[in-house]
């Protein structure tokens, strides 16, 4: 976790799991070093709202959760995506990726001459 | 609410959540430990990195609390919330609500009880009564048989599982051995029953048996069974009792058997004999009842062997005879059943004028909370997230309500069940069980949906725009405006019904009697006892009774009779001399001088003397009914008539009694009722033993001074006379009355209560919409004011509408009673559902109400600060 990482935007925290467990089932700290790796370590997630965030998604059921054993065979809670997590996740990339390019092209503007 | 929360999340979840964060730190502490860092080091700085434990757990815990029960508790903590702050619509509906629930429990339950329940025998629905019908009842059924219909039934049906007895009970008198070893002479009820009553009911005996067929004859063994109460109350709880001998009837039973605790023969019996049915005697008469218990797969035999009986008993009377089964729980309770229906339907009317009210005052609620709403809606508070909470704050009340009123019905119950039991006679056990307990829930259910609907679609619809105009409240609300015309409408018209109930009661119970009631006490005494199986026995009795209670200063007066007025009397066939028609009368016998003592009125000839010996020649006097329906243009006195085999004259003719009309019932007490009076001494002695069997005579006595010391005499003297024939029932005849009208009074008095509720609650809804109709409308006034108008014309233009909404709830309503008028004609007696006074009485009740709910908010009016409204709302 670098020094230069940066916050999180609000909000975003639980589109990223989202993200990062579509790509296959992880437990809670596989979720954090993914969302660390997957963003070249840009981004730092707090580890203080992991949990909270990923108890809410399988709430919304958007997430389910198993307990597994992880790499070291010790038993951990594994988290999938579920049907509608998929669906959920297609719609938010879609939003976010108009809102970040209409963002982009705002702060692209410049002043007319 | 939650601890509640964190007994219900087990332990399992705690272990796990425990379990998932653990893993996630010794992960991390792995992998910094992967990039050199020393354990200890590692593991710290893990922690450090994740931040306190036991807040992400309680974050967990926030995310994984049941949604939908978190929703609930914030709702109804809001709810109490906003009810603390404003309890007055909170009390207003509680205590509709609650007087609503309570009412529909306590009448459910009895008509539930009496109606709908199941009997209280084993496989209830497989008991019948074997009613009939014929060409002259014209379809409709009989209830009660003669010997010879039973008797056919019997003989042409074996197969069918029915038997004969009596429904009547009487008083007969019972000797028994009190625990001090004194012979204590008591009255009980006597009912007969044929062989096999018991074991077609069904309920096991506590011990021994029913009547068997060689008991149950003509010269059978004297038996008799007694009830679990007799035997604990008046026998001594005696092990032995089976085979005991009992003095009963002034003859030697022997006790073959005890019902159970908890058998209710539904007629009040205390003891049973066998009935020993016959085609003679009180068998040539329809005083026979019939049970039969029919199987599910015994239904198409039974019929088949109804059918055939029938036949044969329509060969002999050659009148289209049919038998017909009737369940027993539709003949045993089917002289109430019109009259519980009616009150059940006033009772749903009054739960719909509570729910109207309910929701006039949420509606005006509701117009106060506009605000909260729209502030909720402009927060992002969904629609269905704001009726959500709407629907709790009011399933909130709903249970106030509905708790409170249980427990008023708890009270009330007691207090009708005692009523319903010694006013009618009825043997139910009434309690608010959890059948009436689940009716109520689902009325209160129903409530709250009715009274929710419009406050809460009205709410839940304001919409963010609703914030900007601010204080401006509903115009003139037409909804409720219907709605109160429509609850004032349902008052109206209970309103009526009680009215009419009312005046028809008072109509019947201060009729001219016929007799002078004041200072007369009655009392009963059993003549069905072998101490007067002798024929000059009952005629020494009551001259000697006389005798001593004329001798008495404390009383005017003293005398005997078959049956009282207000009573039911004895019917008898006659035929006047020279024509071979059978006529009906009812037969009553009277003492010398009894006639006089009741000042009954004397209308020609002479009346009953002491010279009417049983050996002079045989007389009569007749009442004025009797000659106006049998000897119409003829000279009454002298006239013959043939009755119970001898033929007598007509000495005297005396004005009519009211009592309770035995044939031809046309209302609970009537005077047209044509009767014979036979001098005591000349009653037929072949008759006595078997009329005195059904009818108790009456001692009657005139007390000098206060009824009180009447009664003293009375008994005293009659118990000295004959101790063993104790007297019993000693009443005044006022309370005769009002035994005979006991269901009359018992409805009236029923719809009465109905009718003030719904009066009261007709009368807080007009008081409502008026309130709100002025405050809504308060500028306006004071707009007028300021332009010159008069106060009175303000207050008039402020108060007709809500008068016109009255009047035209009071027409509805008075067309309402005149639909539903129908239910009630059966149960009115001197008076039709058109009766003018009860009309005029409801519209100005109505008018007062009305003017009562108007009067607060119009005098308010009057005292309108103008200046200052006029400065707030500009």
């Amino acid at each position: 976790m670098s020094a230069s990482a940066t916050l999180l935007l609000p909000g975003t925290l639980d589109l990223l799991v989202l993200k990062a467990v579509s790509l296959g089932p992880l437990h809670g700290y596989g979720v954090l070093l993914r969302i660390e790796q997957l963003s070249g370590g840009a981004l730092q997630v707090p580890q203080g709202s992991l949990y909270p965030a990923l108890h809410r998604l399988v709430q919304q059921r958007l997430l389910a959760s198993e307990w597994g054993s992880s790499d070291n065979n010790r038993r951990a809670r594994f988290y999938r995506l579920t049907e509608g997590g998929h669906r959920h996740l297609e719609q938010e990339t879609g939003r976010w990726a108009r809102v970040s390019e209409g963002i982009a092209a705002v702060l692209a503007a410049e002043a007319a001459s | 609410m939650r601890r509640w929360l964190h007994t219900l999340r087990n332990r399992r979840y705690e272990r796990e959540l425990a379990e998932e964060i653990e893993h996630h730190i010794d992960e991390r502490t792995a992998d910094l430990v992967a990039r050199g860092l020393d354990p200890d080091g590692a593991r710290s700085q893990a922690r450090r990195e994740f931040g306190s434990v036991d807040l992400v757990k309680d974050h967990c815990r926030d995310q994984d609390r049941l949604a939908w029960l978190d929703e609930l508790t914030r709702n109804l903590r809001f709810a109490v919330r906003r009810l603390r702050r404003a309890p007055g619509v909170f009390v207003a509906v509680v205590a509709t609500l609650a007087l609503c629930v309570a009412a529909n429990a306590v009448v459910f339950t009895v008509v539930d009880t009496v109606l709908f329940q199941r009997l209280p025998y084993p496989a209830p629905e497989e008991l019948f009564e074997v009613q009939w019908s014929s060409e002259q009842s014209r379809g409709s059924l009989r209830d009660s048989v003669d010997g010879t219909m039973w008797q056919s039934l019997a003989d042409t049906a074996p197969e069918l599982r029915a038997c004969v007895y009596s429904d009547w009970t009487q008083g007969v008198n019972l000797i028994a051995r009190s625990p001090t070893g004194a012979e204590v002479a008591t009255v009980v009820e006597r009912q007969r029953v044929g062989s096999g009553f018991f074991e077609l009911l069904g309920v096991p005996m506590a011990s021994g048996r029913g009547f068997d067929i060689d008991e149950d004859r003509v010269g059978g063994a004297a038996v008799a069974v007694v009830t679990w109460r007799l035997w604990r109350d008046r026998l001594g709880a005696r092990e032995d009792v089976l085979g005991s001998r009992l003095l009963l009837a002034g003859e030697a039973h022997t006790v073959v058997g005890v019902t159970a605790e908890r058998f209710d023969p539904g007629t009040g019996a205390e003891v049973f004999t066998p009935l020993r049915a016959s085609r003679e005697g009180e068998g040539s008469g329809t005083n026979y009842r019939i049970l039969a218990r029919i199987g599910d797969h015994e239904r198409a035999g039974a019929t088949a062997a109804l059918d055939t009986a029938s036949r044969s008993v329509a060969a002999m009377r050659g009148d289209g005879f049919s038998f017909e089964p009737v369940p027993l729980l539709q003949a045993r309770s089917g002289w109430l059943r019109d009259r519980l229906l009616v009150l059940w339907a006033a009772v749903g009317a009054v739960l719909l004028i509570g729910c109207v009210n309910i929701a006039g005052l949420l509606i005006a609620a509701a117009g106060r909370r506009r605000q909260e709403m729209a502030t909720r809606r402009a927060l992002g508070g969904g629609a269905w997230a704001v009726t959500r909470q709407l629907l709790t704050e009011n399933l909130l009340q709903t249970a106030c309500g509905a708790a409170l009123g249980l427990a008023l019905a708890g009270v009330a119950m007691r207090w009708v069940a005692g009523w319903a039991r010694t006013a009618l006679g009825l043997t139910h056990d009434f309690a608010l069980d959890d059948r009436a307990l689940l009716y109520t829930l689902a009325v209160a259910l129903l409530a709250t949906v009715l009274f929710s609907l419009a406050p809460t679609a009205r709410l839940a619809r304001t919409d963010r725009s609703s914030l900007r105009q601010r204080g401006v409240t509903d115009r003139r609300s037409k909804g409720r405006a219907v709605l109160v015309a429509g609850q004032v409408a349902l008052g109206v018209s209970l309103l009526l019904a009680a009215t009419l109930l009312t005046r028809s009661l008072s109509g019947l119970s201060s009729a001219d009697p016929g007799v002078e009631l004041e200072g007369v006490v009655s009392g009963a005494v059993s003549l069905a006892d072998a101490n007067f199986a002798e024929a000059g026995a009952v005629r020494e009795y009551f001259a000697s009774g006389v005798e001593a209670l004329r001798a008495d200063p404390r009383l005017v007066g003293a005398g005997a009779f078959l049956s009282l007025p207000f009573q039911r009397g004895l019917n008898m066939n006659f035929t006047l001399a020279g024509d071979d028609d059978r006529h009906l009368t009812v037969v009553n016998y009277a003492t010398p001088g009894a006639l006089e003592l009741l000042a009954v009125r004397h209308v020609a000839g002479r009346l009953i003397e002491d010279r009417d010996r049983s050996t002079s020649p045989l007389v009569a006097v007749v009442n004025q009914t009797f000659t106006e329906l049998h000897l119409a243009g003829r000279q009454p006195l002298g006239a013959r008539i043939s009755l119970m085999g001898a033929e007598r004259e007509v000495v005297g003719v005396v004005g009519d009694v009211r009592q309770v009309p035995s044939f031809s019932a046309s209302a609970p007490l009537a005077r047209d009722v044509p009767t014979v009076y036979l001098p005591a001494d000349q009653f037929p002695v072949e008759a006595m033993g078997m009329v005195h069997t059904w009818f108790q005579p009456h001692w009657v006595v005139r007390a000098r001074a206060t009824p009180a010391a009447g009664t003293e005499a009375l008994r005293s003297a009659i118990e000295r006379l004959e101790p063993v024939t104790p007297i019993a029932r000693i009443s005044g005849l006022e309370e005769a009355r009002a035994r005979a009208l006991a269901v009359e009074r018992f409805q009236a008095l029923l719809f009465a209560v109905l009718a003030l509720l719904a009066l009261v609650l007709a009368a807080v809804g007009l008081a409502g919409i008026t309130a709100t109709e002025i405050g809504a409308r308060r500028r306006e006034m004071a707009v007028r004011i300021a332009l010159g108008s008069s106060l009175p014309e303000v207050v008039r233009r402020a108060i007709l509408p809500i008068l016109g909404v009255a009047a035209i709830g009071l027409a509805i309503g008075l067309l309402l009673a005149q639909l539903g008028g129908r239910a009630l004609r059966g149960m009115l007696h001197g008076i039709g559902t058109d009766d003018p006074w009860s009309h005029l009485i409801v519209i100005g009740c109505l008018v007062g109400v009305a003017v009562l709910a108007c009067a607060p908010p119009a005098l308010r009016l009057l005292r309108l600060p103008v200046a200052s409204v006029l400065q707030d709302e500009a």
